[in-house]
């Protein structure tokens, strides 16, 4: 072995974390570049608004504004859940940032899986859901929140909601969960959020032409219609489920991986979690040959 | 004088070993042979399509210049074997599958070498003999040359051989080997993982010995080349090979089993990334964890990578994991707690190839995938658990 070469073999191993994490973020932003072309043709209901449709007031505000960009609408939206995407895992990398700044061994290998996570490059890129523009948001958050800076912490928590509602769900989760659950103040917290979600809801729905209750009841319409056409679920429970994890699907997947880290689930359970959302993505975006 | 007698029984205690070992090894080589020639005759989809197709061509051909007018799908090399074939006054069916059986004799031997050298002083012939049993006589060999005619042996025992080498801190042997294998068959590039992360761990060889695998495929050409095909008629097969089948599942029950809809073009890009990221984690656990790895640790990590490429890879035929199932049941001989998944990972193995080839009743594609990811998410955790451990444990000793 030559002298330089076996200096570049030590420095790339002093620096192997960096080197690992800089290239798979490049490989997945490669990734992400190819799928902004690519939509699956069972799954064409990105933008459409019927009577009761499923996404959030918010979301069809953020698409007309989009629509001023000059690209074609699906791919702007494209790149904006996928630059969100890197942009999680930023947030995630300041929440692991709690157990020290140097990068450990943990932290690179739970970052890799992050960023090659075929759940979120399915979900953004190719699915163009805007899962990854609420969460982002959601773990903003949820930072400023554990930094003490709880009033504004409900800014982008609530924007998050607001733009994808079943993080609600999250959030509720979180305080629920967290030592602060004995605490009025964090009801209050939590209270003041969800009207805020609402407000922005109602807002939104006027800025687009309707009546602001629709807004509220987007809200909550996913947890009960079917998003293509706006049937109601009624007793198909499987479909229901399916629906169910289909949405709640990215939140799950991520928030696991960031409890695996923190060890309060085991890995076996983070990766379940992950093969049962992959399986639901994949059967929605890619089904069956009739 | 104690001590002297004690060491003359030792001696004899080895002689009679090792004639019992002998004995084994005749015996499981006729018994290997035996099964291989109950299908001696049997005449695959693939050998009446492709393979005596292309030998006849060869025959009919003029001398080496046939090598040119190949309008075969494997490679050069291999060609130049089926053309050297036919200068002998052999039964196709025969001299075709002797070859591949030939080569799988080899790869039990080399097995077994790895097997003995990795276990203990006392039970060294006994795991040897087992390991020779173990991948001469496993159905999946049997069947892969003695009744498809398949060349699977041929291109796995030179990547064996070459990562053996590299282990042995012989480089230039080991590059020429699996550029040989690589010549053979592209697949053979499963075991390339292992081997650059041998290199960047061990540091032990020079890059610059990769150079070595391009001469060695060019060395296999050469027969080829003087029949009139272009110089880099290797590459272009390669190439050419590389889209031929624009699918993400081709018979091997793998992830993309769940996901055969899913367009070739686009995600067969993804597919490889999300490979190589899962081959990147374990490179730098690998070289992390500061480890003195042993021949059967490097036993599991070929299992394990060369089953990597074959579950997530996109494309792979049902015969691509043949690596993995030679090597995992060797595993089993130590570790116990492989046993069952080695059995279950022939088992499924067996089935696909049956279903494909031999006319078997069909079972369940996501069945089987689920199995084979069960099996591989096992081996992942295995291989995985032991090396972060060791990682963080070095991690904090450092800190």
């Amino acid at each position: 072995m030559l002298k330089i070469e076996k200096k570049v073999l030590e420095w790339a191993e002093k620096y192997m974390y960096q080197m690992a994490i800089l290239l798979v973020c490049l490989i997945a932003l490669y990734l992400r570049r190819g799928a902004i072309w690519w939509s699956s043709p069972d799954v064409g209901f990105y933008f459409d608004w019927h009577e009761n449709h499923t996404q959030s007031s918010l979301y069809y505000v953020l698409v007309m504004l989009m629509q001023h960009l000059p690209m074609l609408p699906l791919h702007s939206m494209k790149w904006l859940y996928s630059l969100s995407d890197f942009a999680v895992i930023f947030f995630c990398a300041m929440v692991m940032n709690g157990g020290g700044k140097e990068l450990s061994l943990r932290k690179t290998v739970f970052l890799i899986v992050l960023i090659l996570s075929p759940v979120t490059y399915l979900r953004g890129a190719v699915w163009a859901q805007p899962d990854s523009v609420a969460f982002c948001m959601i773990l903003a958050g949820y930072l400023m929140w554990n930094r003490g800076w709880k009033k504004w912490a409900l800014i982008p928590a609530g924007l998050g909601a607001a733009l994808y509602p079943c993080f609600l769900l999250l959030v509720l989760g979180y305080l629920w969960f967290h030592g602060d659950r004995g605490h009025g103040k964090t009801w209050i917290c939590f209270v003041v959020l969800l009207t805020g979600v609402l407000a922005v809801q109602g807002l939104c729905s006027m800025v687009t032409g309707n009546p602001w209750q629709e807004g509220f009841r987007a809200c909550f319409r996913w947890m009960a219609y079917e998003p293509y056409k706006g049937v109601l679920y009624k007793q198909d429970g499987l479909k229901w489920l399916i629906q169910m994890i289909n949405v709640c699907g990215y939140g799950a997947a991520v928030t696991s991986l960031l409890l695996v880290y923190r060890k309060k689930i085991s890995y076996a359970a983070a990766l379940l979690i992950h093969l049962v959302v992959l399986l639901v993505y994949g059967s929605l975006l890619f089904p069956p040959a009739a | 004088m104690k001590s002297c007698s004690g060491r003359r029984m030792g001696a004899v205690m080895k002689k009679t070993d090792h004639r019992i070992f002998t004995g084994i090894i005749v015996f499981l080589s006729i018994a290997g042979m035996v099964f291989r020639w109950t299908g001696i005759r049997f005449e695959g989809v693939d050998y009446q399509n492709s393979l005596l197709t292309w030998y006849l061509q060869l025959k009919d051909g003029n001398g080496l210049t046939a090598l040119a007018d190949y309008k075969g799908d494997y490679n050069l090399p291999y060609a130049t074997i089926l053309y050297f074939l036919t200068l002998i006054p052999i039964e196709p069916i025969i001299s075709i599958k002797m070859v591949s059986v030939l080569f799988e004799y080899l790869e039990a031997v080399l097995l077994m070498k790895m097997v003995m050298e990795a276990a203990e002083d006392g039970k060294k012939y006994l795991y040897g003999a087992v390991a020779y049993g173990l991948v001469l006589c496993n159905p999946l060999a049997v069947i892969n040359s003695g009744y498809l005619a398949q060349s699977e042996g041929i291109w796995a025992y030179l990547a064996l051989l070459s990562f053996w080498y590299i282990w042995k801190d012989k480089p230039v042997r080991g590059m020429w080997m699996l550029g040989f294998a690589l010549a053979t068959k592209l697949q053979a590039v499963f075991i390339l993982p292992l081997i650059l992360i041998l290199y960047f761990y061990k540091k032990k060889f020079s890059i610059l010995h990769l150079l070595w695998i391009p001469v060695a495929i060019q060395a296999l050409c050469i027969p080829a080349i003087i029949g009139g095909c272009s110089f880099d008629i290797a590459y272009k097969l390669y190439a050419h090979m590389l889209g031929k089948y624009p699918f993400m599942y081709y018979y091997y029950p793998n992830i993309w089993t769940f996901f055969q809809e899913a367009p070739y073009y686009q995600f067969g890009k993804a597919a490889i990334c999300f490979t190589f990221g899962v081959l990147l984690i374990f490179a730098v656990l690998f070289v992390k964890s500061g480890k003195k790895h042993t021949l059967q640790d490097h036993l599991e990590y070929i299992a394990w990578t060369t089953m990597t490429c074959a579950m997530l890879l996109p494309c792979m035929h049902e015969r691509y994991n043949y690596i993995a199932e030679m090597v995992l049941p060797l595993c089993a001989i130590k570790k116990p707690k492989y046993r069952l998944p080695a059995i279950v990972l022939v088992l499924i193995s067996l089935q696909c190839n049956g279903q494909s080839y031999l006319a078997w009743s069909r079972c369940s594609d996501l069945a089987l995938a689920a199995g084979n990811i069960l099996i591989y998410l096992l081996l992942t955790r295995d291989c995985f658990q032991g090396l972060y451990r060791y990682a963080e444990e070095r991690e904090v000793e450092v800190c």
